[in-house]
């Protein structure tokens, strides 16, 4: 525990003391949003919500500024590694024949049809070329849906981008809403001395992805920024409501069958004739190296930072004159539904920053994005079990051929 | 003594740190855009800009030469495979404009939330190009414009909302396509006989280098600058006479603000410029390479 000497260590002391004050240790993978964005209710409020859990984003300990960005979908990706993948041993396209198989893919694509055996016998009857094959048809998909990869195929088919039906989070706008009302209530203290500065230990190994300086839009290299920084700080931060929002992906989504392909690289199931590989996938260049899986959502927030640290008459003006645009630690300054900043001087030049936001309004103040290696790590068990079971010849030959 | 590209560069730095685009991606708009439909809205992400400072259109347009891409792209056998899915979906997309994710009517609702943020600007700087003069189209490398960045110059910017607008390409798009064309240089997927290569499209020069990933945009403008400059009879009547046109830094015309000019006793410039509220102005771009915009690396 040291007095933070630069900005920058203070930046770095405020991550560890917001983290820890939100329970979370130095290791989880946890990044500060700034500016904190509000959260729009009304017309398409989940899929704007859900976005911020699809979108991948960079990887960067303190800032994420893209969160919510770009071009590079979760649930894209995910039907994209699917399609490189195979299932270990599939009857039921052989028992159906190709005329069926594509009337039957393309109605799960339209969500005409379930993906079950009962749903596909029910539907053959009204489908010309699987109507010889219903009862057949339907053992073999029912068979096949215990394969991993093929019940995670069959899944996905009705889910955009490849089917339809909307990609889903397991909670909704309006829930989130009343769980962030009756979430707890959440503070910490920092003294002057208590700063813990080391960020080397963090998942991101201390990557920033920048900061502004005190305020928005300064930087933060000033000359009055370096004095915030190396003085005595100390901050009480409370939220009247926190919520560590962790939804899961809906049916489109299959871990056992990400796991099994995450956990082995270069092998089945991988289809080794795809352009699409573990390398591009969860490579160091590849598209799926990191996942959003928790939004830390605030209602009220109230952050008083006080600094001894004597200032001149014009740094004061500079630093009031500054202060609408928003006050380090979060930027978010004021304006309907957002937060407001202001910051006030004792005669002795110290400087006193109050950041608060509005009743009501979600903000998101930070998120958990976990590298894949953790992400899918669960799974490993899991996926030495499936191996062996499905794609391991004796092994396979003993679970699915008995004699 | 600054010149005015030097001028242009510090305060494109300066408004970039405040509205939290990092100024290696951001780029100004050179005039300051008013949309008024989605069509106008989605128009801008429909760009690939050129490269530089200011957000100018290169050769190509995103969803032209993403369509060509994919066009040039082998389908593989899985329903699931990327460049199968993204040839079914630009087929059932036909020939309706292109379209984004988030509408105007929803990015004006967003708007209205957003927080506000004020901040001053004084001049001294560093060089770059290619930057207009003082009002619309007039040449930056000397004139009145010179001889205002040449002297001290104090401005306040505020805005009482301002965004950061980020939002995907609608349903003709398919992300794992164009990732899986970027890692694969050579060879499959892409089909050997097309004329569209890697080389063609993320190279150099390329038709997908670069993407706008987020504009930022702002409700209720207010910008004031005064200037040490004396400026002669001449030098005055001729900022008078273009000021309608719109004046630095958005070149905002009378249509979309309200622009205040005056001069002291001393030929000193005072400028204002003010938006009506609930008339959103987008004022920068935050761009990213196509290998950022894919989340590789």
């Amino acid at each position: 525990m040291t007095s933070p000497v630069t900005f920058d260590q203070l930046q770095d002391g405020f991550y560890n003391a917001l983290a820890a004050g939100l329970g979370y240790d130095t290791t989880t993978p946890f990044q500060v949003v700034q500016p904190s964005p509000p959260l729009v209710g009304g017309l398409g409020a989940d899929g704007r919500l859900w976005n911020y859990l699809d979108i991948i984003p960079p990887a960067t300990l303190n800032m994420n500024t893209s969160l919510g960005a770009g071009g590079n979908k979760f649930s894209v990706d995910y039907q994209g590694v699917l399609s490189a993948l195979q299932p270990a041993s599939e009857q039921f396209l052989n028992t159906v024949k190709q005329p069926c198989y594509d009337n039957w893919a393309s109605a799960r694509a339209k969500g005409a049809v379930g993906p079950t055996g009962q749903n596909f016998q029910l539907w053959a009857y009204g489908c010309a070329p699987c109507q010889t094959v219903a009862r057949q048809g339907a053992i073999a998909l029912n068979r096949d849906n215990l394969d991993p990869v093929f019940v995670a195929q069959n899944n996905a088919m009705a889910y955009q981008p490849t089917g339809t039906d909307p990609i889903t989070f397991s909670i909704d706008y309006d829930t989130m809403l009343r769980l962030l009302m009756s979430a707890p209530t959440r503070s910490f203290t920092v003294g002057k001395s208590d700063w813990n500065t080391d960020v080397s230990r963090t998942w991101a190994n201390g990557k920033s992805g920048g900061f502004f300086g005190l305020w928005g839009g300064s930087s933060s290299t000033s000359i009055t920024t370096q004095k915030f920084g190396g003085s005595g700080v100390s901050v009480t931060a409370s939220f009247a409501n926190v919520l560590p929002f962790a939804a899961s992906p809906g049916n489109w989504f299959s871990s056992a069958a990400m796991g099994l392909a995450y956990h082995n690289p270069n092998a089945a199931p991988w289809d080794p004739t795809s352009t699409i590989n573990w390398e591009n996938s969860f490579g160091k260049n590849g598209n799926m190296q990191r996942f959003t899986t928790t939004l830390l959502l605030v209602n009220q927030m109230d952050i008083q930072v006080t600094s001894t640290a004597v200032y001149t008459e014009a740094e004061q003006t500079e630093i009031r004159r500054n202060s609408s645009s928003g006050l380090w630690p979060f930027y978010s300054s004021g304006g309907s539904g957002g937060t407001s900043s202001s910051a006030s001087f004792t005669n002795t030049g110290n400087m006193h920053i109050s950041i608060t936001s509005n009743a009501g309004v979600p903000i998101i103040i930070g998120a958990i994005v976990e590298p894949v290696k953790t992400y899918l790590g669960g799974e490993a068990e899991a996926a030495k079990f499936l191996t062996e079971t499905f794609y391991d010849t004796t092994a396979k030959k003993r679970v699915l051929e008995p004699s | 003594m600054a010149t005015f590209d030097e001028l242009q560069i510090l305060l494109l730095k300066r408004t970039l740190q405040a509205f939290g685009v990092p100024d290696t991606a951001g780029k100004t708009f050179q005039p300051a855009t008013v949309p008024d439909s989605d069509q106008t809205l989605w128009g801008l992400f429909n760009i690939i800009p050129a490269d530089g400072p200011v957000f100018v259109q290169s050769g190509s347009q995103f969803f032209p030469a993403y369509s060509a891409v994919i066009g040039s792209l082998v389908a593989g056998h899985s329903p699931f495979n990327p460049i199968t899915v993204a040839k079914r979906k630009l087929a059932d997309w036909g020939t309706k404009p292109s379209a984004w994710s988030i509408d105007e009517a929803t990015m004006l609702q967003m708007l209205a939330l957003a927080p506000s943020a004020r901040f001053p600007f004084s001049s001294s700087g560093a060089p770059e190009t290619p930057f207009w003069g003082l009002w619309a189209a007039s040449p930056p490398v000397d004139g009145v414009a010179g001889v205002l960045a040449a002297a001290k110059l104090d401005m306040t910017l505020s805005f009482d909302h301002l965004l950061n607008f980020a939002t995907t390409p609608s349903d003709w798009y398919l992300s794992s396509a164009l990732a899986n064309a970027y890692s694969n240089k050579h060879g499959a997927p892409w089909d050997p006989t097309s004329p569209i290569t890697w080389t063609t499209t993320f190279g150099p020069g390329g038709t997908l280098v670069r993407m706008p990933a987020s504009l930022i945009i702002a409700d209720t403008l207010s910008i004031t600058y005064t200037s040490e400059t004396a400026f002669g009879p001449g030098g005055q009547a001729e900022i008078l006479a273009n000021a309608a046109a719109g004046v630095w830094p958005y070149y905002l015309s009378s249509g979309n603000a309200t622009t205040h000019i005056s001069f002291d006793s001393h030929g000193r410039l005072t400028a204002s410029i003010t938006t009506p509220a609930g008339q959103p102005v987008i004022l920068a771009a935050s761009v990213l390479s196509a290998s950022a915009y894919l989340g590789l690396g």
